[in-house]
């Protein structure tokens, strides 16, 4: 009936558009070679043979969507989900609105790519506490102390310590322990200096490996290391200096050594441009 | 019976348990049906009460009751208040602060770099990348022997040099206090100025905490409050562990808070992800916050909470049964 048909895909484009029409229809082949023709034609049409499949197939779609355009619509039903669909999409922006405080540079503090403590804008990080007495979790009874948290029910207790109680702990701890901070540390046998309170006193046995510990560590340049805010470390830059002085005595040292190598060495070893020597030279060595 | 942790409640429900009054609020209330209500309150921060900075020393004598998590948590927690803190691992040669905030990875120098000239103090200080409030500090055991007494006057200077630094003094010093009451415990708390003891309801650590206790009033702590962690509801119901008024009536310190017992703590430690940043949040992680709260305003609990059970509904529950 006219020009060929590309082939097997249009067909089976064809049978996926025919989904409405019979199974008989959309199982049908198109023999290749044929193009396929449709013509509108009205449903009530007769229809025989070929042209009433082909009629068939056209009409299907379009009886379909005149009996949904015939079907009484709930219009409160569709308004309904209309409407909740605003609503929700509006709560999803009121809440990204509210997360979102600020410019672009706070979504550089967010990602971690700026301090967020330097303080240069300080309405950048929204203030936003969740508050673990008035949790939304926890609902609290207001005729009964009835407490509701992460599915369990609690009753509140009030605490029944008072004042007189503390006190009376203290004093009943301060009989108990007696202790206070040591403040001289000596080896058993060692007398106590005047002036020390012999409960200040730590006395170390003489097998405990501190009795015979020499002070390592200088406290005094312990605590400029401490208190050290900027610069390079002391231990660091004393290490620096080493190896400093060390690279320059290397280098002195090498200077010394081909210094010296060049005055130690003999002179025929000096005349390596190709000189002859001196003949007096030459005439005083013959003689000897 | 069974004790998880809350705070003092607002004044409205009527149980005469005033919070303080200091913090500014801003209330939306939105009533439920029936009887009860959810409070919502937002942008609400605690106010800091004392002097900056506070130096605080979490300790509890045993070992194993919680102190390096409540440490952690805490840490976090005031770090999300948006307060400037810094924890220290005072538990020399057996750190593990850092695993619990899982920046194990990135303590390169500790104090004793420092010390030794090594590092300044703020290449040793370790910020957290979640909540760059947050900064850690360890202390890595000497390869020499110290002067005794020595831990001591260096923590101190540790201490100082916080304060006075650049960056600006910080809000909190969180000290994670070995266990024992040897030299590590007697250097942890020589710079404290508050106490936060953790214990557990079992006779053993109570004992512990107690010694721990006076020789904290001692050396002139008087500050000290008390955790209770690890509380067991269903044993406190059959009457195998002490409630947590027991413990309050044996050791006599305000508590600061009651912690349940709960698997996302270990989990949480294995993750290095602390329990409070989890979502939803699980009833130890809330208790932390509460206490951290409490921590801020120096605040006590004035009421815990004693688990209900529910009633179970039979079959036909309109005949009763």
């Amino acid at each position: 009936m006219g020009a060929p048909l590309p082939g097997a895909a249009m067909t089976a484009n064809l049978s996926a558009h025919c989904c409405l029409c019979s199974p008989s229809v959309a199982k049908r082949r198109t023999l290749p070679g044929r193009i396929l023709i449709v013509r509108a034609q009205s449903v009530d049409a007769p229809s025989s043979g070929s042209s009433g499949r082909l009629q068939s197939l056209v009409s299907a779609p379009l009886k379909l969507a005149s009996r949904v355009a015939a079907a009484p619509v709930n219009f409160a039903a569709a308004a309904g989900a209309v409407a909740t669909v605003c609503v929700l999409l509006l709560i999803r922006e009121f809440v990204r609105s509210r997360n979102q405080v600020g410019g672009s540079v706070s979504d550089l503090i967010r990602r971690g790519q700026l301090r967020s403590d330097r303080n240069v804008r300080p309405d950048s990080r929204p203030l936003k506490y969740e508050d673990p007495f008035n949790n939304p979790l926890v609902k609290i009874g207001s005729k009964n102390p009835i407490v509701r948290m992460c599915g369990k029910i609690f009753r509140l207790t009030p605490v029944t310590l008072t004042e007189e109680k503390v006190v009376s702990h203290q004093n009943r701890r301060i009989q108990a322990y007696h202790w206070r901070r040591p403040v001289v540390f000596l080896n058993e046998g060692d007398p106590v200096p005047e002036g020390v309170d012999p409960e200040e006193v730590r006395w170390i046995p003489s097998n405990h490996p501190f009795a015979t510990t020499q002070d390592y560590i200088d406290e005094e340049l312990a605590q400029k290391n401490v208190y050290q805010t900027r610069g390079v470390p002391s231990r660091v830059r004393a290490e620096h200096e080493a190896l400093r002085k060390k690279m320059k005595e290397s280098v002195q040292k090498a200077r010394e050594d081909t210094i010296q190598d060049k005055t130690l060495s003999p002179p025929s070893d000096r005349d390596s441009s190709g000189k002859q020597p001196d003949s007096s030279v030459r005439q005083q060595s013959e003689v000897k | 019976m069974v004790v998880v942790a809350t705070g003092a409640l607002p004044a409205p429900t009527g149980l005469g348990l005033g919070r303080s009054s200091s913090s500014r609020e801003r209330r939306r209330t939105r009533r439920s049906s029936g009887q009860i209500r959810a409070v919502l309150q937002w942008n609400r921060r605690p106010e800091l009460a004392g002097s900056r900075p506070r130096v605080v020393v979490v300790t509890s004598g045993k070992g194993g009751v919680g102190k390096t998590t409540v440490t952690a948590n805490l840490g976090m927690c005031l770090a999300r208040l948006d307060f400037s803190v810094v924890a220290i691992d005072a538990d020399v040669g057996l750190r593990n602060l850092d695993l619990l905030l899982g920046l194990e990875n990135r303590v390169n120098y500790t104090a004793m770099e420092v010390l030794n000239g090594e590092c300044r103090l703020d290449q040793a200080l370790v910020r957290d990348k979640r909540w760059t409030n947050l900064e850690l500090l360890c202390i890595n055991k000497p390869r020499y022997k110290m002067p005794m007494g020595f831990g001591g006057k260096a923590l101190t200077w540790l201490v100082d040099a916080l304060k006075q630094r650049p960056d600006g003094c910080p809000d909190f010093i969180l000290i994670d206090c070995p266990a024992g009451i040897d030299a590590g415990f007697i250097t942890a708390i020589t710079p404290a100025n508050e106490a936060v003891l953790v214990t557990t309801p079992d006779i053993t650590s109570l004992r512990d905490a107690d010694r721990v206790t006076g020789l904290l009033e001692c050396d002139d702590i008087k500050d000290i409050k008390m955790i209770v962690n690890r509380v067991r509801s269903d044993m406190i119901k059959g009457e195998d562990m002490m409630s947590v008024l027991d413990v309050q009536e044996m050791l006599g310190l305000p508590l600061l808070g009651v912690v349940p017992e709960d698997s996302e703590v270990i989990k949480s430690t294995n993750r290095g992800y602390p329990l409070v940043l989890k979502k939803p949040p699980t009833l130890a992680g809330l208790a932390l916050e509460q206490a951290a709260w409490r921590l801020v305003e120096k605040d006590s609990m004035k009421a815990v909470l004693i688990e209900e059970t529910r009633p179970k509904r039979g079959f036909l529950p309109f005949m009763g049964g």
